[in-house]
């Protein structure tokens, strides 16, 4: 492009006679306009006809190629000998070299980001099946866990082939382990389908967690309930086999699904049931059921006639009258306050044991006897007295002496045991101040449950004991009589043993 | 197996997944790092490709290690759910024992201690 430069006006034309005409003055615009049309495309034009006749000699000798192949073809005069490939330039050569190098850094980028992804997918993975294996090895400690050979799972098997087999198998035995949505160990175990022991007598009348350790102990808890819940099948099952023979102690009056009912001793009816899961409250006799079952379950061989249940209905029968006894016990115990109960155990479901204690002031006899014993023995439901100094043993009925050391052993009924008891217990204070007496050398004598002392010859004075199971302010209370041809009776009341003693003590006085 | 050694084994072979994971991310920087447009960084390759080596090196012995010491898995030779019934029983007295005491213990505090 050519510019004039210098600013001047431009001749636009010349006439002959020399006249010039200088163009009009022009705006800006027009200016450039005109400018414009002034650029000079000469040399592009040139390189433009450059361009156009390479293309015309190529295109030239691309004819002249086409006509000597047609004619080869057509003349088969000349073969071809070969072509080679025109050697490439060397801008080709590394527009080629730039292109592979692009794509394989490509390639490594993708490869790159495919090694990450599947990190990150690796590692969630990872995490997700260590909570679960986590779990599943904390409860293997405890539990059979058992792999399935089929499928990739697992299951929890609760059945012990050592048990008593019974004719009723626990479909809860295996428990599959399956994973919950975040993918951790989860059991799932319908609330119904479980089931605890019931017992009563008839007439009276029971998660999602925030961190894993709980998640494991809840499912901990869950296995054993289930666990306890086999097991109360199996006893209930033993229990139905039971009922069909002989026992002494039950009697069957009614037999339904998961429920069955007898009457036993002591006019006592009782209940057994299998009731789907809850907590009941377990009282003493349910638990004993259970422990006898699993003691017969694992101990000896699976001996169908164990008569189990017949034990259990006699041991129950026990427990209610021995309950009866101690009521009658303790309400005379209770009343005088000489007098301590206490329990024996002894380790035996249809025996039970006390003792009634009566402590006696220290007397003047070295080594004397200070402490009375009477001992009420009830073996099912028999009831066995042991004491000293028993009041009606033929024999001992009227004596001037005491063995305060031998004892005897009586039967009784329940109904009486608190008379006997009373009647046990006076006459061991008679007996103990009996001893006294003689000890300071006065001629005493006792008969039943009176003391005698003479004073002269044909008069006596007599301490006599009363007993009351009904009298509320102390069952054991005392009378003196004179006895000089006719009898005369003053009450003393309730005595306590040391006042008893001075009584005692006063009277010796009064007779020497 | 008691189950001390059980939990540091399962740890070691967490260990060994969590390496895995490792071996891949350093394969994949090594790849981001030779597709860089200025080319890759000789010494970051190199120390990537050290790491790399000796994850894969740990990874072998560990798994031979816990291969060979793996115990064969005997399904519960001694099962102990017999005891375990026995406990619950026992479990049960204990809880109806507890309830006594409570109780004896409601009744001594209802009367004041004389003496």
């Amino acid at each position: 492009i050519s510019l004039d430069r210098l600013p001047i006006k431009r001749l636009e034309s010349i006439e002959e006679n020399g006249a010039e005409h200088f163009p009009s003055d022009v705006d800006y615009d027009d200016k450039r306009v005109s400018l414009i049309r002034r650029i000079d495309f000469a040399w592009a034009l040139w390189k433009w006809k450059g361009m156009v006749e390479n293309l015309q000699l190529a295109h030239q000798e691309l004819s002249v190629i086409i006509d000597l192949i047609d004619t080869v073809q057509a003349n088969d005069a000349v073969t071809v000998a070969g072509m080679t490939r025109p050697k490439p330039m060397p801008n080709e050569i590394l527009s080629d070299l730039a292109v592979s190098t692009a794509t394989k850094l490509q390639g490594y980028r993708n490869l790159g980001k495919y090694f990450k992804q599947s990190a990150k997918a690796l590692e969630q993975k990872i995490n997700r099946e260590a909570r679960f294996y986590g779990a599943l090895i904390r409860l293997q400690r405890n539990w059979k866990v058992k792999r399935q050979r089929s499928n990739e799972g697992f299951t929890i098997d609760l059945s012990d082939s050592s048990l008593y087999d019974p004719t009723r198998p626990s479909t809860l035995s295996t428990i599959r382990v399956d994973h919950d949505s975040a993918g951790m160990l989860a059991i799932n175990v319908p609330q119904d389908s479980w089931y605890s022991l019931r017992f009563g007598f008839v007439g009276t009348s029971e998660t999602q967690s925030a961190s894993d350790d709980k998640y494991v102990k809840e499912t901990h808890s869950l296995l054993r309930e289930v666990h306890k819940s086999i097991f109360a099948e199996q006893l209930f099952d033993m229990l139905n086999h039971e009922a069909f023979n002989e026992g002494v102690g039950f009697n069957i009056s009614g037999i339904r699904e998961n429920f069955m009912e007898m009457s036993i001793g002591q006019g006592a009816s009782l209940f057994v049931s299998l009731h789907p899961s809850g907590k009941p409250n377990r009282p003493s006799y349910e638990i004993y059921l259970q422990q006898i079952f699993h003691e017969h379950a694992f101990g000896k061989a699976k001996d169908r006639n164990s008569g189990l249940l017949d034990h259990f209905c006699l041991s129950l029968t026990h427990r209610i009258f021995s309950n009866r006894v101690l009521v009658h016990l303790e309400s005379v115990v209770c009343k005088v306050p000489y007098l301590h109960l206490i329990s024996h155990p002894t380790w035996n479901s249809r025996t039970s044991s006390w003792t009634v204690f009566m402590t006696v002031p220290p007397s003047i006899i070295p080594q004397g006897k200070t402490q009375f014993r009477t001992k009420v023995v009830v073996k099912d439901d028999c009831i066995s007295v042991e004491a000293e100094c028993t009041p009606n043993v033929v024999g001992l009925l009227k004596s001037s002496s005491c063995n305060l050391f031998s004892m005897n052993k009586y039967e009784c009924d329940v109904a009486d045991l608190p008379v006997i008891i009373l009647q046990q217990v006076a006459s061991q204070i008679v007996c103990w101040l009996l001893e006294e007496a003689r000890t300071v050398g006065t001629k005493a004598s006792r008969d039943f449950l009176s003391l005698s002392l003479e004073i002269v010859e044909g008069e006596r004075v007599s301490l006599v004991a009363q007993v009351n199971p009904e009298d509320t302010k102390g069952c054991i209370s005392w009378w003196l009589v004179m006895e000089n041809g006719e009898e005369r009776r003053k009450s003393l009341g309730h005595l306590s043993l040391d006042v008893l003693y001075s009584v005692l003590m006063d009277l010796i006085n009064l007779c020497g | 197996m008691d189950p001390q050694t059980q939990n540091t084994s399962l740890q070691r072979l967490q260990n060994v997944e969590n390496r895995v994971v490792k071996v891949l991310e350093l394969a994949g920087g090594v790849m981001e790092e030779l597709a860089s447009p200025s080319g890759p960084k000789k010494e970051f390759v190199n120390s990537h490709c050290r790491e790399f080596m000796q994850s894969m090196k740990d990874i072998q012995v560990t798994l031979r290690e816990e291969i060979k010491s793996a115990c064969e898995y005997r399904p519960f030779e001694k099962c102990d759910y017999n005891a375990r019934i026995a406990n619950e029983i026992c479990f049960q007295k204990l809880e109806y024992v507890l309830t006594q005491l409570d109780d004896l213990k409601q009744t001594a505090d209802r009367y004041p201690s004389s003496g």
